[in-house]
């Protein structure tokens, strides 16, 4: 909290005093960054960490340099910063770093760590300059799945194809595999756990394979592009449990799980006319895990099978220069989350999440940004328990709630 | 005068004018080492989104634009389909995803022409057809 306001004095400081600032150029190294921090305050439940009580933990910070070695050899890494609740505490890690080299406009290859396609707005989600919300809609972006759905460490092909009068094809392929990080709290976002009993300690994930792939069709109408985007993750986690719990778990029982499926799909609309921009997405995730003691070598004989489906329509209209208004509507459905899990508490509204959100933008200038945001949300569908412990009643979730979010970003 | 002739005149000034002045307005120019004399529009709007990087003879190709001017923004609009921040926040999308290099930008036409003069393989645009001896115009189809 303390780093984050200090962070926050010093970004602002930067931002008035750089209103003139230019990526830097130094012997043929570009090197561009951001800097994002925000404030998030939601009524009854946490949508992160204590959101109920408001926060600073809600920041970003980019760096990024990149040189052309030859036409065409491209060579680049981004180190990346974030802080939301407990995650990211501002720890540096390397965002994305890879060679390029780009064959012919239809044909390119990436070796390194690649940002995943995933939806239109997925592999720029950490730069909140680049849209007009500040939460991009839960339904096709979980905020709790971000640090999963962000990078692959591998190779990929990508192109663009064009196809004269019938408009422009993009294409992104990429496969290998990922570092994810040890989280309960991410392993429960992975099984849509509707509750937590508390005695369980994630220690480690280890992925076995990954996949992404996109298209994107830009269409003959001027403005209208289409796209597909798919992937899967193969992985294991390996937990154990801290106390006993009832009297089928011990204390240093050892638990593993097996996802040989975490597949999504996401078709994807967007329509630019002038200053306005329509948007719709619809994503659709289909799980398969086995889950057992004692050893990682599970059979997927009986594998639990889950699905959630997800859509969204936005709006956004840019009025002057510099201010641009936007709304959107998510609706998120899973149809499994409430077979599971105890059911000892009462999860009305687990299974589902419904977001209408109001955003404005202020464009202060071409390098600083200033967004406030407000959501109506009904359900609680994709928000860990981890962050919303139950109270003396038993009571851990309230159906009806609001949040509200403003930001700052400046980048150059 | 003949009221039809009138009528006749002045909607052909409306018609033409704004394409003329439109025209007139921006000219589109390369490095005299560009094999391409014309392009269609598909092609230039490509070139200024990163998607088409090499001329015919697979020389790469340089795009530039100029700082926030109305030339810049005329050309943005009619060739390349975006306002100024669209286009701004396209290549700031590639900067950050790792996925390109945005172009460089130049304050006025004769920085712009200085640089294209240079450049082997250069294209951008300018808002006047003086002082372009040393680059070639690039007719737009």
């Amino acid at each position: 909290m303390k780093r984050s306001i200090i962070a926050l004095i010093i970004m602002t400081a930067v931002c008035a005093f750089a209103v003139n600032s230019h990526a830097a150029d130094i012997e043929g190294v570009s090197i561009h960054g951001f800097l994002s921090q925000g404030y998030v305050q939601t009524t009854d439940n946490n949508f992160f960490s204590k959101t109920n009580k408001g926060t600073f933990e809600f920041n970003e910070f980019g760096i990024n340099f990149s040189k052309d070695l030859t036409e065409k050899l491209h060579v680049g890494m981004q180190l990346f910063s974030k802080d939301y609740g407990t995650t990211g505490n501002n720890k540096i890690e390397l965002d994305w770093a890879y060679g390029d080299y780009h064959y012919k406009d239809w044909l390119g290859v990436r070796a390194g760590k690649i940002k995943v396609p995933h939806g239109l707005y997925n592999q720029t989600r950490d730069v909140d300059m680049l849209r007009t919300f500040i939460m991009l809609p839960q339904s096709v972006y979980p905020e709790v799945l971000r640090e999963t759905t962000l990078a692959i460490v591998g190779a990929g092909l990508y192109g663009n194809i064009d196809l004269k009068k019938f408009g422009g094809l993009s294409y992104q392929v990429a496969m290998g595999t990922q570092n994810i990080e040890a989280s309960e709290r991410t392993k429960q976002a992975f099984m849509d756990t509707p509750s937590s009993n508390d005695v369980v300690q994630t220690d480690r994930f280890d992925v076995d394979s990954k996949y992404a792939g996109s298209i994107v069709w830009d269409t003959p109408l001027e403005g209208l592009k289409i796209s597909w985007t798919t992937g899967n993750t193969k992985f294991t986690t390996e937990s154990h449990a801290t106390a006993d719990f009832m009297d089928w778990l011990k204390a240093g029982t050892k638990i593993y799980q097996k996802f040989d499926k975490f597949q999504y799909n996401v078709y994807s609309g967007e329509y630019t006319w002038n200053d306005l921009t329509l948007a719709g997405e619809y994503m659709k995730t289909k799980r398969l895990y086995a889950m057992g003691e004692g050893t990682p070598d599970l059979s997927m004989d009986n594998a639990n099978g889950l699905s959630a489906k997800g859509w969204y329509t936005s709006a956004s209209y840019r009025f002057t220069d510099w201010f641009v208004l936007g709304t959107y509507y998510s609706k998120t459905k899973s149809a499994s989350a409430m077979a599971r899990g105890p059911q000892t508490e009462d999860l009305t509204g687990r299974t589902y999440q419904d977001d209408l959100c109001l955003s404005a933008r202020f464009d202060i200038n071409e390098y600083m940004t200033f967004k406030l945001e407000g959501h109506d949300i009904k359900g609680t569908n994709g928000m860990s328990p981890l962050d919303n412990p139950a109270d003396a009643d038993g009571k851990r979730w309230t159906e009806d709630w609001k949040m509200f979010a403003a930001k700052v970003t400046f980048s150059f | 005068m003949n009221l039809r002739l009138i009528i006749a005149s002045v909607t052909a000034v409306m018609l033409f004018v704004p394409n003329l002045l439109i025209a007139g307005d921006i000219v589109i120019v390369g490095n005299k080492s560009v094999a391409e004399s014309k392009l269609n529009k598909q092609d230039l709007k490509n070139i200024f989104l990163g998607k088409k990087t090499t001329w015919s003879d697979n020389k790469k190709i340089v795009f530039v634009t100029q700082d926030n001017s109305s030339a810049s923004d005329q050309f943005l609009t009619e060739y390349v389909n975006k306002s100024t921040s669209q286009f701004s926040s396209y290549w700031k999308e590639k900067v950050f995803t790792g996925q390109g290099t945005p172009p460089k930008s130049f304050a006025s036409d004769k920085e712009l022409i200085q640089f294209i003069t240079q450049t082997e393989g250069a294209i951008g645009f300018v808002s006047s057809g003086d002082g372009l001896d040393n680059v070639k115009k690039i007719t737009i189809e």
